[in-house]
């Protein structure tokens, strides 16, 4: 179980975390993090795989200590970073070893079963430089499963990925799910809909909601309308609402109008997440 | 960050983390006969050895350290190798078959830049990119700085002494434990200084500040040996008058220990500074 206590951590005098608790357990499946772009959702991955130290704050994992137990922790640590840079002349096969000597881990085969899990056994031998991003980014998502980490932090994991390496990787995910906590970042509501049964939703550093995304969504009811308008009032209904869709149809215009009061001229329907979030966001 | 979760109402954090079943459950508990505390523990073996996803040594151990060097060793591209025994194959060739003085100009000139120019080398801007996940990795950055910088060190050093026996069996004069010692003070103060400025300032101050300092210690010192009228500068008197100086005079050895007391405070400044940097803030 992941616990995370008060945790706080401020850049340059800008509060990028704030108050933060957290209860994850090995249980709860895949769990998203979900946030705006600089709403503290990096910072957190880090801070959990230990890649930088809060300010304040108590965090614990499996009963391991972050502030006393550092090695064992991060031995049972899969983290991908915001941003990966790899040297572009090793190859994924050598990146992968590396890594995994780095976690004690000298035996071939686990590398090659991973190579083959995340379909890079073709590009084994090819060096970084030639691959594309989104092959640079399958060889981070795969040196992030190494030695079978318990505590799987994946940032932005999706991005990036074509359609073909997306399933892969999903399907990775939910493998590993039940053995591992697996949490990652997203800022994309209908792609966490697809991957995570619980969310942790961040706004300016501080966690908004953390629980089943079912629950999530059910706080958007009766705020949700579908209204169906002429081209020319479009410009209304954005000045006046969130309008989380808008479809263009041979006829007229219908649109996803979120709203704290009932529309009159539109019908209330099951919010999606993406309603959900720009409801408890906005 | 604090060791102790911080205050919360005593019955709120034990519901978190389900303390109060555990209690619960130890009240209850009955340790079991000793043959079925024998059957629990092996049951239980496979399960906690398979939470350890690799070997792990105590950090005091040769294997230990065998195993982080192995690691390293990926990340050193043949290239590097190919390079020094091209160095060593010159150096081999230049002793052979050229005059006797060709080698020691070599040797004097160019083998503590070896020193600097591997450890520019293992530091280059490429493997940047794994610093990320370095940072999260069992082992400490001190342990990787170590680690990476013997493989390079043993093979400059390993080279240096090769070529010094050469001439050593070339001219029968020499006192090569002289040699050897007052070697040692050049090689490993332009290695730290190599590292100091790889850490502090980036790969190519890395390369070009112990070159511009090694060049311009041979010209003041030769400025000083030499005589007024030698101009145009003769290389040859210069680095006969330091092989011989090197063979028998205490302040040679003396201005060596000297270098290596430096070197040494160097080394521990550029650590300070790696360990610093694996911190982990942006």
């Amino acid at each position: 179980m992941l616990v995370v206590r008060g945790l706080n951590k401020t850049y340059a005098e800008r509060s990028a975390l704030c108050d933060i608790d957290l209860n994850i357990s090995t249980e709860d499946g895949i769990t998203a993090l979900l946030g705006a772009n600089g709403s503290g959702k990096s910072t957190l991955l880090r801070v959990l795989a230990t890649a930088t130290p809060p300010d304040s704050g108590w965090l614990s994992f499996d009963g391991l200590r972050y502030a006393a137990d550092l090695r064992p922790l991060r031995q049972q640590l899969g983290y991908l970073p915001q941003t990966l840079e790899l040297p572009g002349t090793l190859t994924p096969l050598k990146v992968l070893q590396y890594l995994a000597r780095l976690k004690g881990i000298y035996q071939h085969d686990p590398v090659i079963a991973l190579l083959e899990t995340f379909g890079l056994s073709a590009l084994a031998n090819t060096p970084i430089s030639r691959l594309s991003d989104g092959q640079v980014r399958m060889v981070g998502i795969a040196q992030a499963f190494i030695g079978q980490p318990r505590l799987i932090l994946l940032d932005e994991c999706l991005r990036g990925l074509d359609v073909y390496e997306r399933e892969r990787v999903i399907r990775m995910m939910r493998a590993a799910a039940g053995q591992a906590i697996i949490l990652f970042s997203s800022h994309i509501p209908a792609e966490v809909e697809q991957v995570a049964q619980r969310a942790v939703v961040l706004k300016a550093g501080a966690v908004l909601f953390a629980g089943e995304i079912s629950t999530f969504i059910e706080q958007a009811t009766e705020h949700v309308y579908e209204v169906r308008s002429g081209v020319e009032d479009i410009p209304y209904w954005l000045a006046r609402y969130i309008v989380s869709h808008v479809q263009q149809n041979a006829k007229d215009t219908v649109l996803r109008v979120i709203s704290a009061t009932a529309i009159s001229d539109g019908v209330a329907v099951c919010p999606s997440l993406e309603d959900a979030y720009l409801w408890l966001c906005s | 960050m604090t060791d102790k979760p911080p205050a919360q109402p005593g019955s709120e954090l034990e519901t978190l983390l389900e303390w109060a079943d555990l209690k619960e459950s130890l009240q209850t508990y009955t340790v079991p006969p000793a043959p079925d505390r024998q059957a629990l523990i092996a049951q239980l073996r496979p399960l906690v050895e398979a939470r350890q996803p690799g070997r792990q040594h105590s950090v005091f151990s040769v294997q230990h350290w065998l195993m982080v060097m192995r690691g390293q060793l990926i990340i050193i591209e043949p290239s590097f190798w190919i390079a020094s025994a091209i160095v060593f194959m010159i150096g081999l060739g230049v002793g052979w078959f050229g005059n006797a003085d060709t080698l020691p100009i070599l040797l004097t000139y160019l083998a503590p830049l070896l020193g600097a120019a591997g450890v520019a080398y293992v530091f280059r801007p490429s493997t940047e990119g794994l610093r990320e996940l370095e940072r999260i990795s069992p082992i400490r950055p001190l342990e990787l700085l170590y680690a990476r910088l013997l493989p390079v060190l043993c093979c400059d050093g390993l080279i240096t002494l090769g070529l010094l026996l050469l001439i050593a069996a070339r001219t029968p004069d020499i006192v090569l434990w002289r040699v050897l010692l007052v070697w040692i003070g050049p090689m490993l103060a332009l290695t730290a200084l190599a590292l100091y400025s790889v850490v502090r300032w980036g790969n190519i101050a890395g390369v070009a500040i112990p070159i511009a300092c090694w060049f311009l210690f041979l010209f003041l010192g030769s400025q000083q040996v030499l005589q007024p009228n030698m101009i145009p500068f003769d290389l040859t008197a210069g680095v006969r008058w330091w092989w011989r100086q090197a063979n028998g005079s205490n302040g040679m050895l003396i201005g060596s220990g000297v270098s290596v007391l430096m070197g040494l405070l160097m080394f521990a400044e550029a650590q300070r500074m790696f360990a610093q940097s694996q911190i982990g803030e942006p």
